[in-house]
């Protein structure tokens, strides 16, 4: 019996062809590429220049506790919170639904098994450029060595709003099915009710064949629900 | 005729093309075939709207990652990768024919079938990352949210179990 490598001899086993592109995959594209893009990174927050980073960085030192305790804002886009394993804006993240407090929100993959069953190290709220809610672990000065600013408590009357709807939207699209038209109509009526100002229901695309349940997004940054194609739930 | 998109829009369409492929196996055998399309559909859609973030050396990574966090957050903890023996199953014929190309008994089927339902959804995922998608330990990395060296070492056990298991099971991998 010979030795082979059993990584190298599963490969083998990879049951996918190479499939050039279909139809439908150069359609995606053009759908992917003609939607708008939400919450575009502030360009004054591009990195500065080494030469600069080398000057400021004894004055950063020395701001550093200023800026934590002075830099904070609250979260522009209410609706997603992202969770990441490691202090880094890089690292492995997963997004949980919106909560009153992002730090009790994202200690669950720290106990439910995701990335830990021992409970959550020290975490702090930031929030990153196109205003989410990011949880990273470390303590207070994480947020400032990363660039970002804290994760002020609260939210404004309207964040309030659009995370009622966020809510309201989800429970009705996951308990029913609505067709095209019908999703839309639906989107608008729950947007009515939530008296969000200057606020419109758009609908993606048309739903592709076996996308025919709606799904709908928050867009908060673009005032916009928007509603696509999705497959049904399985029960 | 259609027209050759530029900038931002020609970088994306490259990248596009380039993981279209891999992020759809990933999806398959973490989720499932029934998934595939909701995954490519929602990974893509996070990689054009956060595309400025890419990191522009390992962007394969990235986008795998990206796939990667879509399947945790829509699918059960307890689904990941327990599909991955059914894939095999559905592609027998044609994995057949591989393996005879490659002069392998077709037996490695069966016993790795064996052994893949006894490993964990981790080392499950590290075998797709390394075996179907001939990631680096560097990409796989990128991708899991850990360092290199952990990578290594995880697969340096999984290969030791895997070659246990598989002995055990008494495969031969060249034609008697």
């Amino acid at each position: 019996m010979s030795s082979r490598d059993p990584i190298e001899l599963f490969g083998l086993l990879d049951p996918f062809v190479d499939e050039s592109f279909t139809e439908e995959d150069e359609a995606r594209l053009l759908r992917i590429i003609e939607t708008p893009v939400v919450g575009e990174p502030d360009p004054r927050r591009r990195r500065p220049r080494p030469w600069i980073v080398t000057s400021v960085v004894g004055a950063a030192v020395l701001t550093t506790a200023a800026f934590a305790v002075l830099h904070q804002q609250r979260a522009s886009n209410p609706v997603a919170i992202v969770c990441h394993r490691q202090p880094d804006l890089q690292s492995d993240r997963v997004e949980v639904a919106p909560a009153a407090d992002p730090v009790v929100a994202c200690g669950v993959p720290w106990t439910d098994g995701t990335w830990s069953s021992d409970g959550p190290p020290a975490l702090a709220a930031c929030v990153t450029d196109t205003g989410v809610a990011a949880v990273f672990p470390g303590g207070s000065g994480v947020c400032s060595q990363l660039g970002l600013a804290g994760l002020s408590s609260g939210r404004t009357d309207e964040q309030q709003a659009i995370v009622v709807l966020q809510g309201r939207l989800t429970e009705a699209f996951t308990t029913t099915c609505y067709h095209q038209d019908e999703s839309v109509a639906e989107a608008q009526k729950i947007l009515d009710e939530s008296h969000l100002a200057g606020w419109t229901v758009q609908l993606a695309e048309a739903f592709p064949p076996g996308l025919d349940c709606g799904a709908p997004g928050v867009l908060p940054d673009a005032k916009t629900v928007i509603v696509g194609g999705s497959r049904p739930e399985i029960p | 005729m259609r027209v050759v998109p530029t900038g931002r829009e020609g970088e994306f369409e490259g990248v596009y093309r380039d993981c279209l492929h891999e992020v759809r196996k990933y999806a398959a055998a973490h989720v499932g075939r029934d998934d595939v399309d909701d995954v490519v559909n929602a990974t893509f859609m996070s990689v054009w709207q956060r595309f400025d973030d890419a990191p522009p050396l390992s962007r394969r990574a990235w986008v795998l990652g990206v796939a990667r966090n879509h399947c945790r957050n829509r699918w059960r903890t307890d689904r990941r990768f327990s599909g991955l023996v059914d894939e095999i199953a559905f592609a027998r014929p044609r994995l057949e024919t591989k393996l005879s190309d490659e002069r392998v008994g077709f037996e490695v089927l069966d016993n790795f079938q064996r052994a893949i339902e006894a490993l964990s959804a981790d080392d499950r995922e590290l075998l797709v990352l390394s075996g179907w998608l001939e990631l680096s330990p560097s990409e796989i990395a990128e991708v899991l949210g850990i360092q290199a060296g952990t990578v290594r070492v995880r697969l340096h056990r999984l290969r030791n179990l895997l070659t246990t298991k598989l002995g055990r099971l008494n495969v031969e991998d060249g034609v008697a």
